[in-house]
This record gives C-alpha cells, structure tokens and sequence, in this order.
C-alpha cells in the first residue's frame, strides 16, 4: 500500500467521529432544533464510552452507551425547550459548560490508562479492490458506517418521504402543522436521532482515534462540527466534504509540525471563518436569486437555512 | 357534498363574531359568502375548517353532524381551505412541497410519479407551471394552482377559496374559474369568500350575505349587480356625529399627489386615471376600497416615499413630520409590553437623556386630554381596542404634518369611534394633509373632502365627493 | 407583586435551585457540605482570599454587564469572549508600546482595550444586518478569530526574546501593571471600573434616549419602524457598547492579573458571563450580586483542589447546574406559586 493510500485512510479513519457528528447535526438543525451542546455533548459520550468498555470489556456496549447518552442529552434539551419555553439556544450553551466540566471530572479515574478499542474488520474479497477495498472493508465497525452514512443520510433527506416530512417542519412549521404535520413529535423524534449520531461520534473519538480517554480529548470539536454543519449548507454530502477537508488539513498540521509549531494552533480555527464566509455567500447569492454567480460555485453555495431554526414554535390555539 | 350551517354562534371577549348563523349550502355547487371585514366571514370559515370551535351550533355534511373544533377532522371529512397565503415551503422544489405532508407513497418520494400526477391535474385544466422550479420562484398564482391541486390530490370535497384571486393573473384567472365550474359539475362543494362583484356574478350560483355576524340574507344567482351592493353594503345605522365635516368644498390645488406606478397600471384598465391628483391643504382625504383592494397598501407607501406629496409652496414632507397609524393596532403601532409612559418617552422626548418624571406628566396630561382609561404605567396589551387607538392619536405630535390613518376605526365602538373623528376633523387644519383608508363607504362619505376609489390593487377613480357619488363609489370599488 | 413578594420569590428560587445543586453534588459522591465550607473559606477565608474574589467579581461583573446590555437588545452576544480577547490584545499593545512606560499607561491600555472590544462587537454587528449571520455563529466564529490571533501573536510578532512558545508574552513593564493597594492587594482599581460602568450602563439602559431605543428594538416589534427606531443602528450599538466593556474586563486581565498576553487569556469568563446574565436576563443591577457569587465560587474552587484534592471543575458544574436549575424554576412558576401561598397565608 502506497504512502499516498495509507494517509487516505488516516484521513477517513481520523474523520469519522465529525462524520457523525456533523450529519446529526444537520438532521437536527434541518428539523429546526440546534443542538449548541455540542462541545460538551462529545466529550462526556467519548468518556461515557470508554468508561463502558473498559467496565464491560466490549467497544460495542460502549458503543451503544454513547449512543443512548447522545440522544439522551438531545432529548432533554427538547423537552425543556417544549415544556418550558426556555431557549434552545440556553438550555444547549449551559449543557456544554456542564457537559464539559462533568467528563473533566468522571473522567478523573479513566485517564490515560489503555482500554480495549476497535477491532478492524476485515472482509475477505472486498478489501483487495485497490484504492477503495482498503478503506472500506478493512477497517474498524465505526469508519465504515460513518462512510455509508454520508449516502444514507443524504437520500434519507432529499429522496424519501420522511425525509420530506422532516425537512419541512424545520423548514416551516405553520405549513407542516396546516398539513396535519405533528411538529413537536417530528422534531422529538429527529433531534434525538440526531443526538444519538453525535453521541457514537463521541464514542468514535475515544474508541479509535485517539485511543482511551484525557481532558482535552475532544477539545473544541463540538464547535468545529457546529461549522462544518453551516459550511456544508445543512447537506450532509458536503458536510462531510467540509470534514474531510478539515481532516486533511489536520494531517497537514501534522506533518508540518516540524516546520511551524503555529499551524497547528491555527488549524482548529480554519472552519470557522469558513463558516462565515459560506453564511455572507448565501446571503448574496440568496439576494440575487444567484444571478450573476458562475454556475459551479452557486451549486456549491446555495443552500438555504432551515427557516424555523432554533425559533420556538408556539402552537396557535 | 351539502354542508348545513345550525345556529352557529361564536363570541370573542365582547364581540359576538357569528350569532346564530343558519343557512345551507348545496352540492355541486359554487356559494359566494361576502360580508365586510370584521363581519363575521372568517370566524365562520375557521369554524368549518375546524381551527375553532363554535360557543353553539351545530355543522351538518350531507346530514351528519360534524364534529368541531378539530382540524384532523374536517381534513378527514375532506374540508380544505385555499387562502391568500398558500400554506407551502418557499425554499422546496416544486414537487416536494406537493408531497409534504401529503405522501404519495410510503417511503421513497419519486419525482416520476409526483410530476406524472400533477401533470394530469395541470392538463386537466388547462394551467401550465414549470414542475422544476423552486416554489419560491413561482408566483402567488401558481402556488395557488399548486395548492388547489394539492387539495383535490387529497380527497378534498369541500373547498373554501378564501379571497383567492388577488395574485392572479387575468389568464390564470379565467383558467381557474373554468376549473371551478368543471369541479362544482363534478359534485364538489365550494365556497367563495370575496368582494369582487364582477367574479361572484361569474361563477356563483348562490350567494350568503354576513353583516355584524348575522345573515343578512342568501340570495340566489345571477341576479341585478346593484342587488348584491346594496346588499353588501346595506342600510347602516347613521353614526351620530358631533361634528360635522361637510363643508362647501374649495377646489384649489395646492398639493399634489404623486401615485405611484404600481397603484397605477393593471394591464391598462383605467388609462383615464392620471398620475398626478392635486388637492388642497389641510383637508381629510379618504381611501375607499374593500379588503385587500391595496388601500391600505397605498397609505403605507406614503410613510415610506412621503415625497411623493409635494406642495405648491414647496415646502418639505419628509419622514419626521408624518406619522403613520396602522391598523393592527398591537402588531405595529404599538409594543405591547410597554407602558404609556414608555411610549409617550419614544414619541415626544426629544433630549438625548429622559427625565421619566417629565413624561410622567405629559403622560397624565395626554390621558387627560384623549379620555385613555388607564394610567402612566398602563400596559399597552391590556388596553381596550378604543384606548388604544386613542392612546395612538395622542402619539400624533403637533410637528405632524402627514398623517396617515389605515382603518381608523375599525373594530372600534360608536363611542371611540366618534372621538377619533372629531380629534382627526377638528386637527386638519394644522396638518398639510389628513389621509385615511376605510373599507366603511359611510364612513368615507361622512368625512371626507377628497376621495380616492381602489380596486384591485388600482385607483379606479377620485375626485370630490361632490362629483363622485357614493353610487358611483359603490360599483367603482367593487370592480364595475 | 409587591416588593416584598418578589424578593421573597428571589429567595425560594435560589432555595430549590441550590436544592437540587445539592442532590446532583450527592449524586456525584461529593459531599456538598463539606464542599460549601470549603468555598466559603476558599473565598473569605483571609483578606488575600477576599480581594481576589473581589477582583474575579469585578471581571465577571463587566462582561454580565455587557451581556444584559445585548440582551435587551434581544441578541445573543456569543461573541463576547472574543471581545474580552481583544480587549487584552489592545491593552497588550499599549503596554508593549512607548506607552507603556508612562505613569498613566493602565489608564490608556485599558481605553484602549475597551476599544478593541468594541472593535470586535462591531464586526458581530454588521454580520448581522447586513449579511444576516446570526449573531451566534458570528460570535462563534469572531470567538476563534480572537483565539487565533493571539497564538499568532505570542508566537510570532510579540514572541518572548529567543523563545517562541505559547506560555505567553514578555512581562508588561511595571508601569503598565494595574496597582493593588495594600497588603492584601485589594483591586480598587478594579472595583471602581465596575461600578463606574454599572452606573453608566444603568443610566444609558433608564434613563437616555438610545437606551430606551435599544430596549424597543429588543422587543421584537413591527412597531419600530412606525417609531422611527432603525433597528440595525441600535442592535450596532448595543453590540459595540457590550464589545467596550468586554474589552475593559479583558484588559483588566492583561493589566491587572497576568500582566502579559497569554492565549486564553480571558479565563473563560466571558462564557461565564453568559451563565450569569441567563439569570439576570435584562436586569442590571441584579449583575452585580450573582457575580460575585459565581466569583466566590470561582475563587473558592481553588481551595476545593487545594484542600479537598477535588477536581478543578466542581466551581463550573456547581454553576452550570445552579443556572440550569434556576430557568427551570422559573420557568416552571413554582416559586411564584410557594411565594403567593405563604404570602397569602401570613
């Protein structure tokens, strides 16, 4: 396998806890519900699941740990959103400070010592096609669902009915509710959904990106993927486009380490003016109707934001 | 299918939206109700649609009663409403705001089948829409084509067009009523809220007058035009007026008012009209039109282009000497979490720092003089309707030189009524000029010096009252 | 409500809010008793211990302060920590500058922070009118920005003879240090730039013109047009006021605590500053209070690492549950209903 190959892989391999993340994110942001817990939310799941599988000896209960935590943590949000009328965006920032500082502390006992991770796994025919057997069909559980993800997900969204249901509430609520749309329970249903992918994104850092579990593991991630989100136009394909990118980037970082000690600071905050850019982008493009813009880049840009997003819903009796 | 309306009555707070209503409508057929704003038409509306649920009354579908207040169920019972905004998803494609909500199929959404099916419908009745497009790049038309598709696609067997044919245009119109016609032969039901004379005579076969309310009378059609507007607009209780606004009118022409062009041209139908209308000073002018005829429209044009009013002597309106007051009232003329005080504060204060005491006064002092039940540190949402248009006219500053007044009284009691005319009547003359929409033709003849017709979205025609009679109003405002 | 019954009402909120703080503490298998003693001593112990907790306060106060300021304008200033950041850039700048020998160089590092800040706030400001980015992923975004540009700075331009490392910049020279006074160091300085602001801030908020303007805009109304208000001018004011006394809180921690520019030099209190306000939502003066209980808190934490051997987070869990249940209390109408029954029933 070629050098060039095998950082194709460490790229993918590296990727996949923000694959997760990103994509339940966009499911719950196309729904209308932000999830600003984000940050805190991967730290505690990367813990939770390593903490479970060193307990239970199986990266699969781990697994399933964050999993559950992830969609726990979505769901409350939602429900105090609902039953209380407090903001989203509330609820989710005082969640990442707790969140964060909750993993700092269970955690105390499980740092740095070496669990059981991921095995690879390895499919006999399939894994010998050049170039792309390798990435797929021979790696651990996690990167390999985080790679079908990124189709499933986006023709779950643009292709099937359900995706269409819930892409219209986030999108308009008071139409979805005038066509017999139940609102809240869509959104119940999606945000969580969405909070059980970023809690195995959160269980894919500790379980085999970074093996095992320290404070800063995670550190600034959850932010990154709430860019990555916006950069990818609430599109998982180019979301995943933006993570991957990132993850080059951070092998860049890597390998220049050598050269300049500042890249690899500065590399956690590419995204974000990215994410700026693409909101002003839209904004323009969106004024003209992108007249004006060269074809490719207006079908790199246009993606419009789900118009409901983070704005409670009140039922009007 | 025939829908039977029994003693449906429906009050809120003090006003008594629809009392005792009883009339049928038949299947297969085409039924116009019409009635004024506030008269009672939408309240009925929501109650069929199940939005609402009546006091009393009862709702029978070819002879079984319909249970209310429950949209789920007059969905299920095949009841759909087509209103002014088409309940849709701007930034979807075409076929996938068809489907939302309304699946096609179980899981995957083809656009083969959905195109297929809406294609049949558009041949069906003869409309072209372009299926590829984002629905936000389709005009109100089409998405209303779109929508009455969406709701035959469903099953629907009554539908309510609730003033629908504003964003149409002339072509599509004529294509939709064909259609109507074509599904009322079919057996559908379909109910036609509008005030457009001309198209209820088209296509409608029965008509349901709703004053304050109560039916006035269901009359069947075609019949005489002037039938149905002396109907509409039936013998009204004389307000009692202290004072009187008519006067021997001064034809002179200090101001001129520019229109603008999109009040002006609607494919060339009043080419007559000119451009430019020129008035005097300090006079009441008023804005006739029905609901949504873009008389309102135009008096809020004015807050934004106060240029386009310019005067003989040439001296400036701008932005900071007119004042403008909508009609939805809470909505915004007013912050309704605010006090009085807060809002005399944001009018009349103009020092860089506000001494709340200062305000204080003048606050007691306005609600002296404007007769405001409340005090300084009054709410604005708990304010009744009438104080709180009187809590707006005392937020005119003396500096106003034009006032705009959408529906001055609408909503209001002969009491609150009353004191706003004689504020507006007896503080004309200190203002360039007095402007005011009113969908109450009395109500326009009893005050104003100067009138303005409006029709679909057009000056249909203007001039002193003097030479433009309420007759001629009448038929000018309902499109004859 | 009376007077009465609204503090009263104050009461049982922070009652069943530190209630529950205790069961989650108990949940945690801390003891919280014991944890609260400690705190207390961690903060008052001694009058070292007392002048820091009130120097923390003053910090906190300010960015709380500039957040109440935004949230009456009916915004979300995520962006503050980026404007605390930029505060201690600016104030840096001076310090290392010529400026920075002069007797007055605190007096102009931290102007000049305040003006960095409010820098910063502007940019939030025209994200959002006039490209509509929301204000939160502006403020996230100008957040890193500020990050960034420090660990450029302190390992590039303003990087420590020799060494190029991220442990900071040189030393401000001493005249550029904010003065304590006293043995105990008590932060005067401090302390009178906070109640210099809360009361120019409570007197813009009550009593002017432009506050009485941005407090409409905050409402969300379609009346201001007809008010003659242009939103987009008051939400930029409000963005630059909140950016100035962001920036002043960040130079003070540049001038005052670590007397050099150092990455994270805003110790995460402008974060803080947002748990802070979520309780205070519009009101100012109640600022001044939770801030400089989350302070003690903050400060007392140390003692809980010290003494305890416990982990440096319990301050912000202990925080972050306290605000979390709070709104929910709130939110819920309990205290109103526990304050009214006893009330009534005197």
């Amino acid at each position: 396998m070629g050098h060039f190959e095998a950082t194709i892989i460490t790229i993918i391999t590296m990727s996949s806890p923000l694959i997760f993340a990103v994509i339940g994110e966009t499911i719950s942001e196309r729904v209308g519900i932000v999830n600003l817990s984000m940050e805190g939310t991967l730290m505690i799941t990367a813990l939770i699941g390593f903490a479970v599988t060193v307990t239970t000896n199986s990266p699969y209960i781990g697994i399933i740990a964050s999993g559950l935590l992830g969609g726990g943590i979505a769901l409350f949000i939602v429900l105090i959103n609902f039953r209380f009328h407090i903001n989203q965006i509330a609820i989710g920032f005082i969640l990442t400070i707790l969140l964060w500082k909750l993993s700092s502390y269970l955690g105390q006992s499980y740092v740095r010592i070496p669990g059981p991770y991921l095995d690879i796994i390895t499919i006999p025919y399939l894994s010998k096609i050049p170039f792309f057997g390798p990435i797929i069909f021979d790696n651990n559980i996690l990167t390999i669902s985080s790679i079908f993800l990124i189709p499933i997900s986006w023709y779950f969204l643009f292709k099937t009915q359900l995706g269409i249901t819930l892409r219209s509430v986030g999108e308009n609520p008071e139409s979805a509710d005038a066509r017999g749309i139940n609102v809240r329970k869509t959104r119940l249903l999606y945000a969580t959904l969405g909070g059980i992918l970023i809690g195995i994104g959160g269980a894919a850092f500790s379980l085999h990106v970074k093996y095992g579990w320290s404070e800063s593991h995670t550190v600034n991630y959850g932010w990154i993927a709430l860019a990555i989100v916006i950069f990818g136009g609430w599109n998982p394909i180019r979301g995943s486009i933006g993570v991957y990118g990132f993850g080059t980037l951070q092998i860049l970082a890597l390998k220049l380490q050598s050269v300049t000690i500042g890249f690899s600071q500065i590399l956690p905050l590419i995204p974000f003016p990215l994410m700026i850019l693409t909101l002003v982008l839209i904004q323009i493009a969106n004024k003209n109707n992108g007249i004006g813009l060269p074809k490719l880049i207006r079908i790199l840009i246009l993606g419009n934001q789900p118009q409901s997003l983070g704005i409670t819903y009140k039922k009007n009796v | 299918m025939q829908i039977e309306f029994q003693n449906i009555s429906k009050t809120f707070k003090s006003i008594k939206a629809n009392d005792n209503i009883c009339f049928s409508i038949e299947s297969g057929t085409i039924h116009a109700l019409i009635g004024e704003n506030g008269a009672g038409k939408s309240t009925l509306i929501k109650i069929l649609s199940g939005q609402i649920s009546p006091d009393t009354g009862s709702i029978k579908l070819n002879g079984i009663p319909l249970k209310l207040g429950s949209s789920n169920e007059a969905n299920i019972k095949g009841i759909g409403i087509l209103g002014q905004d088409p309940l849709d998803f701007s930034n979807f494609t075409v076929l996938e705001s068809f489907v939302a909500g309304n699946p096609t199929s179980y899981f995957i959404f083809s656009k083969k089948n959905v195109s297929k099916k809406i294609s049949t419908y558009l041949t069906q009745f003869n409309w072209t829409i372009n299926l590829n497009a984002l629905v936000k790049d389709l005009s109100i038309g089409e998405r209303q084509q779109l929508e009455l598709i969406r709701l035959l696609d469903k099953g629907t067997k009554v539908i309510i067009l609730d003033e629908p044919t504003s964003g149409f245009s002339l072509e599509q119109k004529e294509k939709v009523f064909e259609t109507l016609k074509i599904l009322a032969a079919k057996g559908f039901t379909i109910i036609l809220v509008s005030h457009k004379i001309e198209e209820i005579l088209e296509i409608c076969s029965k008509a349901t007058v709703i004053q304050k309310g109560k039916v006035v009378q269901s009359i069947d059609l075609p019949t005489e035009p002037n039938n149905l507007i002396s109907l509409m607009f039936g013998t009204q209780d004389l307000k009692p007026t202290k004072l009187s606004n008519i006067s021997a009118p001064i034809k002179s022409q200090e101001i001129t008012v520019t229109i603008p062009a999109s009040f002006n041209s609607y494919e060339n139908l009043c080419p007559e009209v000119s451009p430019l209308i020129q008035i005097p000073k300090n006079i009441i002018l008023g804005v006739s039109g029905l609901q949504g005829s873009g008389a309102d429209k135009f008096i809020q044009t004015f807050q934004i282009n106060p240029n386009n009013i310019s005067l003989e002597d040439k001296s400036l309106i701008n932005k900071f000497n007119t004042t403008y007051v909508p009609s939805d009232r809470l909505e915004k003329g007013l912050f309704p979490d605010m006090t009085i005080r807060e809002h005399v504060a944001l009018t009349y204060n103009k020092k860089a720092t506000v001494d709340w005491n200062e305000m204080w006064d003048l606050s007691e002092a306005l609600i002296g003089k404007f007769g405001i039940v409340g005090n300084p540190n009054s709410i604005a949402k708990t304010l009744s309707g009438g104080n709180q248009q009187r809590l707006m006219l005392s937020l005119i500053s003396d500096s106003t030189e034009l006032l705009l007044m959408e529906q001055p009284t609408r909503g209001l009691d002969i009491q609150s009524a009353n004191y706003v005319w004689d504020n507006l009547i007896s503080t004309k003359v200190n203002k360039v000029l007095t402007m005011f929409s009113s969908t109450d033709i009395d109500e326009i003849y009893e005050y104003s010096e100067y009138i303005i017709c409006f029709f679909n979205n057009t000056i249909v025609a203007h001039g002193y009252p003097i030479d433009l009679t309420k007759d001629i109003t009448m038929q000018k405002i309902s499109g004859n | 409500m009376s007077m009465y019954q609204n503090i009263f009402k104050n009461i049982i909120t922070v009652l069943i809010s530190v209630i529950i703080v205790t069961i989650v503490l108990f949940a945690l298998q801390a003891s919280p008793f014991e944890i609260y003693a400690t705190l207390f001593d961690g903060a008052f112990g001694n009058l070292d211990k007392l002048s820091r907790t009130m120097l923390i306060t003053s910090i906190m106060a300010l960015t709380g302060l500039a957040l109440v300021i935004t949230f009456s304008a009916g915004l979300w200033n995520i962006g503050i920590e980026g404007q605390v950041l930029f505060g201690a850039i600016g104030a840096t700048f001076i310090a290392r500058s010529f400026l920075g020998n002069l007797f007055i160089a605190p007096i102009i590092a931290i102007i000049f922070g305040g003006i960095s800040g409010g820098f910063l706030g502007l940019l939030s400001s025209i994200l959002k009118t006039k490209f509509n980015v929301h204000e939160i992923f502006g403020g996230l975004g100008l957040d890193f920005l500020a990050s960034g540009l420090i660990v450029y700075l302190v390992i590039g331009p303003w990087k420590r003879e020799g060494i190029a490392s991220t442990g900071g910049t040189d030393l401000f020279p001493e005249a550029s240090w904010v003065p304590n006074i006293g043995n105990y160091n008590f932060p005067i300085f401090p302390i009178l730039i906070m109640l210099t602001i809360f009361i120019l801030l409570y007197f813009l908020l009550n009593r002017t013109s432009l506050g009485l303007k941005l407090i409409a805009t905050g409402l969300n109304s379609n009346a201001t047009e007809k008010f003659k208000i242009n939103s987009s001018e008051y939400i930029a004011y409000a963005f630059i006021i909140a950016g100035v006394v962001g920036g002043i809180a960040g130079s003070i921690q540049a001038t005052s605590i670590y007397h050099k520019l150092v990455p994270n030099i805003s110790g995460g209190y402008g974060f803080l500053g947002i748990l802070i306000a979520l309780i205070a939502g519009k009101n100012l003066s109640s600022i001044l209070l939770i801030s400089f209980v989350f302070a003690s808190i903050m400060v007392g934490g140390v003692q809980l690492q010290l003494r305890l051997g416990m982990d440096s987070s319990f301050p912000y869990i202990i925080e972050s549950v306290f605000v979390l249940a709070w709104l929910i209390t709130r939110a819920s109408n309990i205290d109103y209903k526990i304050a009214n029954y006893i009330f009534l029933r005197r």
